[in-house]
């Protein structure tokens, strides 16, 4: 073995990096989740006579657990219900095809990146959007015994992290604790959305950004890759400024708020396979 | 005055391609024989010998399967193997440093 220890670790520095650089994937989920979020667009047609979708005084309207799936004035789209369900179709897809696709170039290369953190960090993503979101917001803004300020938020977003953090933690029983405290998770992170707060994450619709953006960020740390991080950054920061801004293009509808975030994924995944292939 | 570090290396471990099987095994999830192989370049039989080792002393675990018909080998590591090899940097970068203060 080599009798430096300065240049042994120079060596092992480079066969980890050499690893590292083998096993990297991103650019396909990137280029996915972009691809897919573009085929959205022919869904997100206005409708010209909104007022038939709405449903007014039904205290129990924020459940819908498909509600925060779509464009962020959901019921004026012309077809909600077919929007929401290929919003869910995408990242479930986007999810089981990305563990495919390390799969398959794992067996390819001979090197994997491994997923599991990503599938729960999706799963994760999911409950929240699915039923923490709807759930918390309904006890909030239906069944709210007082006004929620900023200290009544921190107050029941610190009693609500307390218990998800035991039942994450929990030893025994994990698949009955994990689901209750990844539910309890994001309904206290959800309480940024109240009005006095005022945090949209994409919780007023379009949280299937939101998701994406979490799962590709956990993507960057499992991949190690600065690259990443670095489109997800872009594409996070993208998603926000979409979510919370008040300028509309009558030109291009709905698909405003979906056609900036998906083409940030897609030159995001087209930068990346160019990135790779110069390297090789 | 303190120990030397060279009392930290741990024999199964302070092997230039053991440490190398061992670096790659943590950055992957999972790594291929024929990967291995390659990227040290090492013979099979010499592979396999150092594989055996470090499966025996804990540090990683083979599985093996067959891919249509063609037989794969994929070596994982484990907790003590991340251990292991975490303190033998360690103990590397220790002896750099007592090289470096007394160069």
């Amino acid at each position: 073995m080599a009798d430096d220890p300065a240049e042994l670790l120079d060596e092992l520095a480079g066969l980890r990096r050499r690893a590292r650089d083998d096993r990297h994937g991103y650019w396909f989920p990137l280029l996915l989740l972009g691809v897919l979020s573009l085929g959205a667009i022919p869904l997100t047609r206005p409708d010209p006579n909104p007022t038939d979708h709405m449903t007014q005084g039904d205290p129990w309207s924020f459940l819908n657990p498909l509600v925060h799936l779509g464009p962020r004035s959901q019921l004026e789209v012309l077809h909600p219900l077919p929007l929401s369900l290929y919003w869910l179709a995408v990242l479930v897809v986007g999810v089981v095809a990305t563990v495919w696709w390390y799969q398959w170039r794992a067996r390819r290369v001979g090197v994997e990146t491994p997923t599991r953190t990503y599938v729960l960090a999706a799963v994760f993503g999911m409950v929240a959007v699915l039923f923490g979101l709807p759930l918390s917001l309904t006890l909030f803004y239906e069944y709210s015994p007082v006004y929620p300020t900023p200290l009544v938020v921190a107050i029941a977003m610190a009693l609500l992290l307390v218990p998800a953090v035991f039942a994450l933690r929990a030893r025994h029983r994990r698949p009955l604790f994990v689901p209750v405290g990844l539910l309890l998770l994001s309904m206290s992170l959800s309480l940024l959305q109240v009005p006095d707060v005022d945090v949209d994450l994409g919780m007023g619709g379009m949280a299937q950004f939101t998701v994406m953006a979490f799962g590709l960020a956990t993507l960057a740390w499992l991949e190690r890759s600065v690259l990443c991080a670095v489109i997800t950054a872009v594409f996070t920061a993208t998603v926000l400024i979409v979510n919370n801004s008040a300028v509309t293009l009558p030109a291009l509808g709905f698909a405003q708020d979906v056609l900036l975030p998906a083409t940030v994924l897609v030159l995001g995944g087209l930068g990346a396979l160019a990135a790779r292939r110069g390297a090789a | 005055m303190s120990e030397h570090p060279t009392a930290a290396l741990d024999d199964v471990v302070h092997q230039r391609h053991r440490l190398g099987i061992l670096t790659i095994a943590d950055e992957a999830g999972k790594v291929e024989f024929g990967y291995l192989k390659s990227t040290l370049g090492l013979t099979a039989g010499n592979l396999s010998r150092h594989i055996a080792v470090l499966e025996e002393a804990g540090l990683l675990v083979v599985e093996k399967g067959y891919e249509g018909k063609r037989p794969r080998t994929w070596v994982s590591i484990t907790a003590a193997g991340r251990t292991a090899l975490a303190e033998e940097m360690s103990a590397l970068r220790a002896l750099l440093d007592r090289h470096g203060k007394r160069g």
